[in-house]
């Protein structure tokens, strides 16, 4: 076993084509978990238990089944009962609603941590529920959960090739096709590990930045 | 000062779990009065202000504000429910100042006091600064509109924090124990500014507090509050300097003892 960088250079293009469409997922997926999240979390702040049990039972049901099973369903399973939807839109919805779960608690903590004190002064500021949680309370939680938030992203990230088992053409797709072709597994599989390892740690240099320059502001 | 009922209390009663904080409350305030509210720790005090606030719900029990039903308005001949529209109608007669200030720790000072005239009274923002300038003027930090509120002693939180409820100009002010978190130098600084808002603006005014100096400035009335119950009321000279209850003498003497 010879590592062979004719080969890279051949197959790089082909590999990096995937890299825009794992990118596009994940950044699609991301923003879809980050507003939906945030949907969990303000629903479960509402005074109304029916509402309080029905997103926990949802959320539950997210985090208990796995992510490749839930993927197969929503391609799989959903055309028999006449939805069909392209292979990349339900790996960015399926990934989106999945981490929604997580980034649902992230923020249940962040809103957690407000003091009640700002309610009350919110309350006697006669601003509506809305702006308090839009101008009042979500701010606040914002900063302290950008780590944790990254962490999710990252995660979801590294998912990602999940997709190729729904026919997304994402990296890893890309590779094993090229090592099933060429029956060269190495470089393929190494240049997606790489790139995987180089985003995560961009990922998470651009996360701290954002932290810091979020706590200076005060 | 006329005696027109500005807030009523009938038959309040509130609990957190087994614990009764009121009682049977009933209670009138007429319009520009001056009600210090005093007694010992737990005894149901902030409470009233924080049902007047709507921050909670008595168990039972009406108020009425201005002559209008807080959690059951009258619609049709009969009493109803509250619905947010008639509590945000409620609110806006009422301003309030806590105890640990509760400034906006996002917002800067002079934003603190505009965002809510610019979002809930729909003040233009123009307009809403330049009053928020005269407010900050008034409370003696004119130089402080740019600064976060973590750059602030206290004293200054707290004077931030009045100019903010000011900003809303209710007809009805509520101090909840401001200086408890205060030094006792600025603690006075403090009540002065207050008490000058006191005689020159014609606001009803609630205070909860333990400073007996300032209520006997301030009060119109005072009222001595012990386990979910008026114990005792009357003009400051009667109940804090001639007290016709024990109770009320041994709170005071503890008090004094404090101090």
């Amino acid at each position: 076993m010879t590592w062979n960088w004719t080969l890279v250079w051949h197959i790089l293009p082909m590999i990096l084509r995937g890299t825009v469409i794992t990118v596009e997922a994940t950044v699609l997926g991301m923003l879809l978990a980050l507003l939906l999240g945030l949907i969990w979390a303000g629903l479960l702040f509402l005074p109304n238990r029916f509402i309080f049990w029905l997103v926990r039972l949802i959320i539950e049901f997210i985090r208990d089944t796995p992510l490749l099973i839930q993927l197969f369903f929503c391609y799989y399973v959903l055309p028999e009962i006449g939805v069909t939807i392209p292979a990349l839109v339900t790996g960015i919805t399926v990934l989106g609603i999945n981490y929604s779960a997580y980034t649902a608690e992230v923020y249940r903590a962040g809103l957690q941590n407000i003091p009640v004190g700002q309610w009350n002064a919110a309350k006697a500021l006669n601003f509506t529920p809305w702006q308090t949680f839009i101008r009042i309370i979500v701010p606040q939680a914002l900063p302290p959960i950008v780590p944790a938030m990254g962490n999710n992203l990252i995660a979801m990230f590294k998912d990602t090739p999940l997709l190729s088992t729904i026919t997304v053409m994402e990296m890893l797709n890309r590779a094993m096709i090229i090592g099933d072709k060429s029956f060269h597994y190495l470089e393929p599989l190494t240049l997606v590990g790489v790139l995987f390892l180089l985003m995560s740690l961009l990922a998470s240099g651009l996360i701290g930045i954002t932290q810091r320059k979020l706590l200076v502001r005060r | 000062m006329n005696n027109d009922p500005s807030i009523e209390f009938i038959n309040i009663r509130k609990s957190y779990g087994t614990n009764t904080v009121l009682d049977g409350l009933n209670m009138t305030v007429s319009a520009r009065e001056h009600v210090v509210i005093i007694g010992p720790s737990g005894s149901g005090k902030s409470t009233i202000l924080k049902l007047l606030m709507t921050l909670e719900k008595p168990d039972s029990g009406e108020i009425i504000i201005d002559g209008e039903n807080l959690w059951h308005p009258a619609r049709g001949g009969q009493n109803s429910e509250a619905d947010p529209a008639h509590l945000r109608h409620m609110r806006s007669k009422v301003g309030m100042v806590f105890q640990h200030f509760n400034l906006f720790p996002h917002l800067r000072v002079l934003q603190n006091i505009t965002e809510a005239p610019v979002r809930v009274l729909a003040v233009p923002r123009a307009e809403a600064n330049q009053h928020a300038r005269e407010l900050l003027d008034r409370v003696g930090l004119a130089d402080k509109y740019n600064a976060w509120p973590a750059e602030l002693s206290g004293g200054q939180k707290q004077r931030v924090a009045i100019a903010r409820a000011l900003a809303l100009q209710p007809r009805i002010m509520l101090f909840d124990e401001i200086t408890s978190a205060l030094d006792p130098e600025i603690a006075s600084q403090v009540l002065q500014l207050v008490l000058d808002l006191a005689r020159q603006t014609d606001m009803t005014m609630l205070f909860v507090t333990h400073q007996m100096h300032f209520a006997r400035q301030v009060a119109d009335r005072v009222v001595f509050f012990d386990q979910g119950k008026i114990v005792e009321q009357g003009t400051a000279n009667q109940v804090l300097e001639n007290p016709a209850q024990a109770r009320t003498r041994e709170f005071l003497s503890n008090i004094l003892m404090a101090s």
